[in-house]
């Protein structure tokens, strides 16, 4: 499945481009140009240049630095969210598919429960409740996504539920793991793939949006929400310095949907239960049993 | 079959139209019991998530290292004025008891006083919503309008060069995150070519013109994402109805063909993308926080953020529960809306 | 009639009485990719005369009809020859004028009755909007009008039908609601294709003979649609065997069926001897 995605020009762009993403976030600042940090009131706000790339932000930091010092904690962070959110809804979501309707009905309200609350306003609340910290905001995002793992699982596996070799394993006394781990995993698989990859765009749009509302992170740090946020008070004097944080977001966020895109096209049912949640009407079709 | 195969031309008259036996389920029906019906499904769903959700708002509040004492008083409190400071506030009391009265509170209205500047949450939030509401209320009409025009489009050039460049653009967009948007906006119509202001917003009874102005580049930010799904989702919903038998049946009748888009295609191709608002909902009341930001807008979004920052916990609780109730009451109303207009599918459901 | 070969034509008995409604001339039908679809179909149909199609399923009978109706699927076009409608060439006609021609002077009723009715429109709302759009009635007019209509065509409890939807209704009272709505405007000419085919045999047989009712009543020229001999040959007074796209044989309904002359139509009506109840029970006397 993977390798037949592969052979798409989307899917190998996006991948050349999320290859340089990830050396960014395993390097760290070590391939920055210059210090991130490093201050120079003499060359404040300028454009291009052989000295700067990308010029420099109002306290004449170097603004390619902090671009590249900046990635690590934009990605870890969107990929905790993920992570958190993986965990906690992909085996719930294969067990619900075996429920009973009871079990099922309310497992689906508490999921629609977390669905109802704002993404961001809930990371907010949380961040500040629990000490500003990007990573308890990050953790909040993920119990929030789980719920979208949970739904997108279980559309997908419900449809293998019934299937006869899973009900011969029941029936030969295969335990329910056993039966998920061999049976149904292989089948969302794909769906899981490809929901990563969604989500983990997503994550990373909330916290360029958290650390462009200055939710999480110590002013000196580099990030790439916190670059934008800082460059739109001088739009005035450098009004194309937002450009180069807003295309790092861009990019990434284009790069992992292609490559989600990519892998749905070319996997069978399962890859496409997670397009069906984009379509509500479909997942309530999904849904009844 | 002998009298089917023995070609006989009958006399026309009454007796052949026998009576019918095959009277189906005739039971009554009307549109709006249709409606009461999703009413009430719905609201069987919202109270308990408001319930589960409230619960959630509240405990992340009660279990938070926020403390009014220290937060008010700082360091210098002593242990005693802790306590006296703790009791005022309640919170010496079990958590059941703590729920229950901030939920009775706030059925009559009283969502508690910010611990910082003892101004009832409440009026804080009365102060700011209309501003949070006039932003995502433009920001869906944009998005119904301009969504809906190019999800028409789309579909009627279905193939075409229209069509693909409708989904293309739509497509670009859905990457561009609000704040990206809203920057990417202010940089172009504010301050390369300067018709509206970079940011600030004025009250409707300031003149409808002027608090318009304030309002368009904030409502195209947050809406564009939102009309960019709609489109898809609508040229993909229509597509699939135009190729229904019901649309060739009233091109049949001879019905004009923009009424056989517009009130046969659309009522049924609609469906999907009426969902899809639903759906954005939460995003556009998020997003707004978002959207006040880089527009320095005093709306709902900058309270709950400065509280935030500061652990104003009544604050942070008050302006999350109105943040879920805006989202439950718009998805019941896409649901009765839903049912209004597909009654065939409350069979389904 | 054109004699083109292969067709066992059996010249001027084809059309009856009266002049002729339909003129169909070498109608030539093309897919997207070239492929022909139907050649060189011809035809007429008198006013208020019957014509039976029969032809499997891909024999061009669909295509053809369609052409009359100015609505053929995506991508497929008339490449050749000519269909003339009272004087008019209907090949020439712009979408405005379709819409003239559609309903009020070309009705049709297809297979599969609910799926050409709005699923989430009450079917009563179907029939006045064409009576309000198309006739120019009033809202109550339209109603009344519409009742009357329902009523005539054997439906009882018409007031409560036509608040009803689509999946409310059965396939023979929805089938009865498209021939309401097909009829309404007054037509010359009614096309059922395959429009009883997915009902049980006695209702089929209740529509057929409705068509046929309706037919005399209305003065209506009938072009009946099937891959069922015994339904054309119950109600129509002419007939054409489609086999590819291309007729092949043609003439008054009863000599065709009494005397097959082109091998394919041998092979239809030989099979629907031996396969109906007529053929079987004559079978069993003669085995006896």
């Amino acid at each position: 499945m993977i390798r037949r995605a592969l052979r798409l020009r989307s899917a190998q762009v996006a991948l050349a481009f999320l290859a340089v993403v990830v050396l960014l976030v395993v390097t760290g600042d070590l391939l920055a140009p210059q210090d991130p940090l490093a201050q120079d009131t003499s060359a404040v706000l300028q454009g291009t240049s052989s000295a700067h790339w990308l010029g420099t932000d109002y306290l004449g930091r170097d603004v390619l630095s902090r671009l590249v010092a900046g990635t690590r904690v934009s990605v870890l962070a969107a990929l905790t969210a993920v992570v958190i959110g993986a965990l906690l809804g992909i085996v719930p979501g294969m067990l619900s598919a075996f429920s009973g309707r009871v079990v099922a009905w309310t497992s689906l309200r508490v999921a629609d429960a977390f669905m109802a609350l704002p993404f961001i306003i809930f990371a907010i609340a949380v961040a500040g409740l629990f000490g500003n910290g990007l990573f308890q905001a990050m953790v909040a995002v993920g119990v929030l996504i789980a719920p979208v793992y949970f739904r997108i699982i279980r559309a997908a596996a419900l449809g293998y539920a019934g299937a006869q070799y899973v009900e011969a394993a029941t029936l030969l006394g295969a335990p329910w793991w056993h039966v998920l781990a061999v049976h149904i995993w292989p089948k969302v698989l794909p769906a899981v793939v490809v929901t990563t990859a969604n989500l983990a765009a997503g994550g990373l749009l909330v916290v360029s949006s958290l650390t462009f509302l200055g939710i999480g992170i110590q002013p000196p740090d580099p990030t790439w929400g916190g670059m934008l946020a800082s460059d739109l008070g001088y739009l005035t004097q450098r009004p194309f310095g937002p450009v180069a944080p807003a295309l790092a977001i861009m990019g990434t966020v284009a790069a992992l949907n292609l490559l989600a895109d990519a892998i749905r096209d070319s996997s069978g049912d399962a890859g496409r239960a997670a397009e069906a949640l984009r379509n509500p009407l479909k997942r309530e079709v999904a849904d009844v049993r | 079959m002998t009298a089917v195969a023995t070609p006989e031309v009958q006399a026309a008259d009454e007796e052949v139209l026998a009576p019918l036996d095959e009277v189906a389920d005739l039971a009554p029906h009307s549109p709006a019991r249709g409606v009461l019906i999703a009413l009430g499904r719905g609201l069987a769903i919202a109270v308990p998530v408001l319930f589960l959700t409230t619960l959630i708002t509240f405990a992340l509040g009660a279990f938070s290292d926020q403390d009014p004492a220290a937060a008010v008083l700082g360091e210098v409190a002593t242990p005693a004025d802790v306590e006296r400071m703790r009791h005022e506030f309640g919170l010496d009391r079990p958590f059941h008891e703590q729920y229950g009265s901030w939920v009775w509170n706030a059925l009559h209205g009283d969502l508690g006083a910010s611990w910082f500047t003892n101004i009832p949450v409440a009026d804080s939030i009365a102060e700011r919503l209309p501003v949070s509401l006039s932003v995502a209320g433009l920001a869906l009409g944009i998005a119904v309008v301009l969504g809906g025009c190019g999800g028409i489009v789309a579909a009627l050039n279905r193939g075409r060069f229209v069509d693909r460049a409708i989904t293309a653009v739509a497509a670009a967009i859905t990457t561009v995150p609000a704040f990206v948007a809203g920057i990417g906006l202010i940089i172009v119509f504010a301050v390369l070519i300067p018709v509206f202001p970079t940011g600030g917003y004025v009250p409707i009874s300031a003149g409808i013109g002027l608090w318009a102005s304030f309002l368009v580049l904030p409502a195209f930010a947050l809406g564009l994402d939102a009309s960019a799904d709609l489109a898809r989702q609508l040229r993909t919903g229509l597509v699939s109805a135009l190729d229904e038998n019901y649309v060739l049946g009233a091109q049949v009748r001879g019905l004009p063909w923009r009424r056989v888009v517009l009130v046969h295609a659309l009522r049924n191709g609609a469906a999907p993308a009426i969902a899809v608002i639903g759906l954005h909902i939460p995003r556009l009341v998020g997003g707004a926080v978002i959207t006040e930001a880089v527009f320095q807008m005093p709306g709902l979004g900058q309270l709950t953020r400065d509280a935030a920052l500061r652990g104003d916990v009544p604050v942070i609780q008050g302006s999350l529960l109105v943040a879920v109730l805006l989202v439950l009451v718009s998805s019941l109303v896409v649901n009765v809306v839903l049912a209004r207009l597909l009654p065939a599918s409350e069979r389904a459901a | 009639m054109s004699a083109d070969t292969g067709t066992h034509d059996r010249g001027p008995a084809a059309v009856t009485a009266g002049e002729a409604l339909v003129q169909v001339d070498a109608l030539r039908i093309e897919a997207p990719d070239g492929r022909e679809l139907v050649s060189g179909v011809s035809f007429e149909l008198a006013r208020g005369g019957s014509l039976g199609i029969v032809g499997e399923s891909g024999s061009g009978k669909t295509l053809t009809t369609r052409s009359l109706l100015g609505l053929l699927p995506h991508g497929i076009s008339v490449t050749g020859g000519s269909v003339v409608f009272d004087g008019m060439d209907l090949r020439a006609l712009r979408r405005t004028q379709w819409e003239q021609v559609r309903g009020s002077r070309i009705g049709a009723v297809f297979q599969d009755p609910a799926s050409y009715l709005n699923p989430s429109i009450a079917v009563g709302k179907q029939l006045t909007e064409v009576l309000r759009v198309r006739g120019g009635l009033s809202r109550s007019a339209a109603r009344e009008r519409a009742a009357e209509l329902l009523g005539s065509l054997g439906l009882h409890q018409v007031d409560l039908v036509l608040t009803q939807y689509p999946h409310e209704l059965s396939g023979g009272m929805l089938q009865r609601v498209l021939l309401a709505i097909a009829i309404c405007l007054g037509p010359e000419l009614l096309i059922a294709d395959e429009a009883t085919t997915a009902l049980d045999v006695t209702v089929q047989a209740d529509v057929l003979d409705l068509f046929e009712t309706v037919r005399v009543r209305e003065g209506l020229a009938l072009v009946l649609v099937s891959h069922d001999l015994a339904v054309v040959s119950r109600s129509t007074e002419n007939l054409l065997v489609m086999r590819d796209g291309v007729v092949v044989e043609a003439g008054p309904t009863a000599q065709v069926l009494a005397d097959p002359r082109h091998p394919y139509t041998r092979l239809l009506v030989e099979h629907h001897d031996a396969y109906s109840l007529a053929g079987y029970l004559e079978k069993e006397t003669a085995d006896v």
